[in-house]
């Protein structure tokens, strides 16, 4: 578990502006020093007076600019989304859904496991499945793009006969696109109103775009799970064409090997677990983990339900922003020593 | 509807007039003069009214108005959707379609049969929210076209996609049911039902209809029978999907009314003759009202937070408010 993260990392980069707001008040509090001290020779100001003018104008400026930058600051971080800690979440969710998704990028074609890193995927999924007999499943596949090739459904007769179309003829299409399948999955693609959602992606790991930990992420702050399932090896073996040749590309034959990392990532980072075919270990403990979260169902329909969840922290980061510029405005409100 | 989390956090919108005018309006307030008052000896120093005067005072507003925002985004505003949960399972149901060349003779109003009963299927479907809907089409032979599901987006996609004619130019009905109850023997609902939609004889396929129903009668599904067309001469106009040519004609034939009503009643059902335009939409209305269960449902409320679009407006203002003050302005304090 993370000790912080954000729901909006984009919105981080905002931060670079404090950069150019601290310039701008450094710029304008020597600014207003030269103005000040300029009016006091105009006005025969006695020195000590001046002396006292300029000592509050610089802690007043100072104090002015501090709070201006902690709240600017604290806003930031409150509209990024940033939360720290652990804490109890509403869980309105009842019934279980699953979704597998196939990966049928070129590199799934790799010899590196038999009979192909696909096929390796389609058995692991085989066996995960038969633990959730009554759990509504569909079927996605995706290179560049996701397909919707089984709607959400308990028909298993109809989930079997195409798993075994793909270990049949699976296409094999160019290049993964593991953020955007993530996406669907665990986004867009419509399911019962209130079920709790698990991904099965059945991937090597070798994603070619966008950024599929941040959708992780997102997912599991939405209360859906991803179980990772890395197929071939970390060696790695040669990408045939369709010819069943190597795959030549401007460095020679292309070659392809699991990214174990990322997808141990996918699945930590939205609180799923990895179901690893070559560790049987990981394969009894994504079971178990499986069944554990179906029989989360056996519960009273509408009671609310809680899990430990990262806590948000925009509502104290906005009191942060709010008592600062509160203190900003009394900063400049109120007489110091008298003078201003 | 729109709520807020912490209703009492917008109370601290009534503090903003009393500390504006603490701020801006008392005497003895700081910040004001760029010098100490006695040195003036005693007259006040009027507010420029130029234009860097009025950036100062825009400026002011703007923090203000900044700090409102704040308060109504530290409320928590959140707008709320209401979703209906099922807590009893629907129907499984399959609708088996005819899909043979005669499913393109426009005897039922100005579209097609074939055209006609997608739209009555489309409308029947939506209405069936808690019901699990699949979907056989058959000619020659028969083939799943969606498995049941509830989701109605991948029911529709399948309707826009099926066309007559692609699985051959005969009509094996024994096939359809069989297949629609291939894709019901594993399921655990109250009820199972097949809508069977032809319009003509079985001349296919290995299963006779017979059979085919008195299976369905042993697993407990109920089939609705459905017999479309008025018979006689009808015009016929046809795309073949395979060669891509369009054929015209008038077709002469009839579906088998009596196979229809002993295959509806082998399995507890009943038998339709949708033989008038309307008459289909007529029908599966029927069909609707015969097959409604009991359902519970509990109303879960999906909370969607909109705080952010309010703390991104205050940042702005506070940046511009900064840059008016001390760039613009140039305030001394």
């Amino acid at each position: 578990m993370l000790a912080a993260s954000a729901d909006n990392p984009t919105a981080l980069l905002l931060l670079t502006l404090l950069v150019p707001l601290l310039v701008a008040l450094v710029l304008s509090y020597r600014r207003s020093r030269r103005d000040l001290a300029a009016l006091q020779r105009l006005l025969h100001t006695p020195a000590a007076d001046a002396a006292r003018g300029d000592a509050v104008l610089r802690l007043k400026r100072c104090v002015d600019g501090v709070l201006t930058v902690v709240a600017t600051a604290s806003l930031i971080l409150a509209a990024a989304g940033v939360g720290w800690g652990e804490g109890l979440v509403e869980d309105t969710t009842s019934g279980h859904e699953v979704v597998a998704l196939l990966d049928l990028s070129r590199s799934m074609t790799a010899q590196d496991a038999a009979p192909s890193r696909l096929g390796q995927g389609l058995a692991v999924l085989d066996t995960l499945l038969e633990q959730l007999p009554d759990t509504r499943v569909a079927v996605v596949a995706f290179s560049d793009v996701p397909h919707l090739l089984v709607p959400f459904t308990d028909d298993r007769h109809a989930v079997r006969q195409q798993l075994a179309a793909l270990r049949e003829a699976a296409p094999a299409l160019g290049a993964s696109g593991i953020a955007a399948a993530l996406r669907y999955a665990t986004a867009e693609l419509p399911g019962r109103a209130g079920a709790r959602r698990t991904v099965v992606l059945v991937s090597d790991g070798e994603g070619s775009s966008g950024d599929p930990l941040q959708v992780a992420l997102r997912a599991g702050r939405a209360g859906v799970a991803i179980v990772t399932v890395p197929v071939g090896s970390a060696a790695g073996a040669a990408v045939p064409d369709r010819r069943g040749e190597p795959l030549r590309g401007p460095a020679g034959a292309v070659r392809s090997a699991r990214d174990d990392r990322a997808m141990e990532a996918i699945a930590r980072l939205s609180g799923g677990v990895v179901a690893d075919p070559l560790l049987p270990d990981t394969m009894a403990a994504a079971v178990t983990w499986l069944r554990a979260r179906r029989q989360g169902d056996a519960t009273a329909p509408g009671e609310r339900l809680f899990r430990v969840g990262r806590r948000p922290r925009h509502a104290l980061l906005t009191l942060v922003a709010l008592l600062a510029l509160a203190a900003c405005a009394a900063n400049r409100a109120l007489r110091w020593r008298d003078t201003f | 509807m729109w709520s807020v989390e912490q209703p009492l956090a917008l109370a601290v919108l009534l503090l903003l007039p009393p500390a504006i005018y603490w701020a801006h309006y008392r005497r003895g307030r700081g910040g004001v003069l760029p010098v100490s008052c006695h040195l003036w000896g005693g007259a006040p120093l009027a507010p420029s009214n130029g234009p860097r005067g009025l950036v100062a005072r825009l400026a002011r507003w703007l923090f203000w108005l900044a700090v409102a925002i704040l308060i109504v985004a530290a409320a928590g505003p959140v707008r709320l959707h209401r979703e209906r949960v099922f807590l009893t399972p629907g129907l499984d149901l399959m609708i088996v379609l005819d899909e043979s060349p005669s499913m393109a003779a426009r005897d039922l109003g100005a579209a097609s049969r074939f055209t006609s009963a997608i739209e009555v299927i489309r409308d029947f479907v939506s209405g069936r929210e808690n019901d699990a809907i699949g979907m056989v089409s058959f000619s020659n032979r028969a083939a799943l076209q969606v498995p049941k599901t509830l989701d109605r987006a991948a029911l529709h996609g399948a309707l826009d996609r099926l066309r007559v004619m692609t699985l051959g130019d005969a009509t094996a009905i024994g096939m359809g049911i069989a297949v629609a109850l291939l894709h019901l023997q594993d399921s655990s609902a109250a009820g199972r039902v097949i809508i069977l939609l032809t319009d003509g004889e079985n001349n296919a396929g290995e299963i006779s209809p017979g059979t085919a129903a008195v299976i369905a009668a042993e697993m407990g599904v109920r089939i609705y029978t459905i017999g479309v067309g008025r018979g006689g001469a009808t015009a016929l106009e046809l795309t073949d999907p395979r060669s891509g040519l369009t054929h015209r004609g008038v077709y002469h034939g009839r579906f088998d009314e009596a196979l229809l009503q002993r295959v509806a009643e082998t399995t507890g059902g009943r038998y339709f003759g949708a033989t008038e335009p309307g008459a289909l939409a007529a029908v599966f209305r029927e069909i609707d009202s015969l097959e409604r269960v009991e359902t519970r449902t509990w109303v879960r409320v999906v909370r969607e937070p909109h705080h952010l679009e309010l703390l991104l407006a205050a940042l702005a203002l506070l940046l511009l408010e900064v840059f008016l003050r001390r760039v613009i302005a140039a305030e001394l304090f």
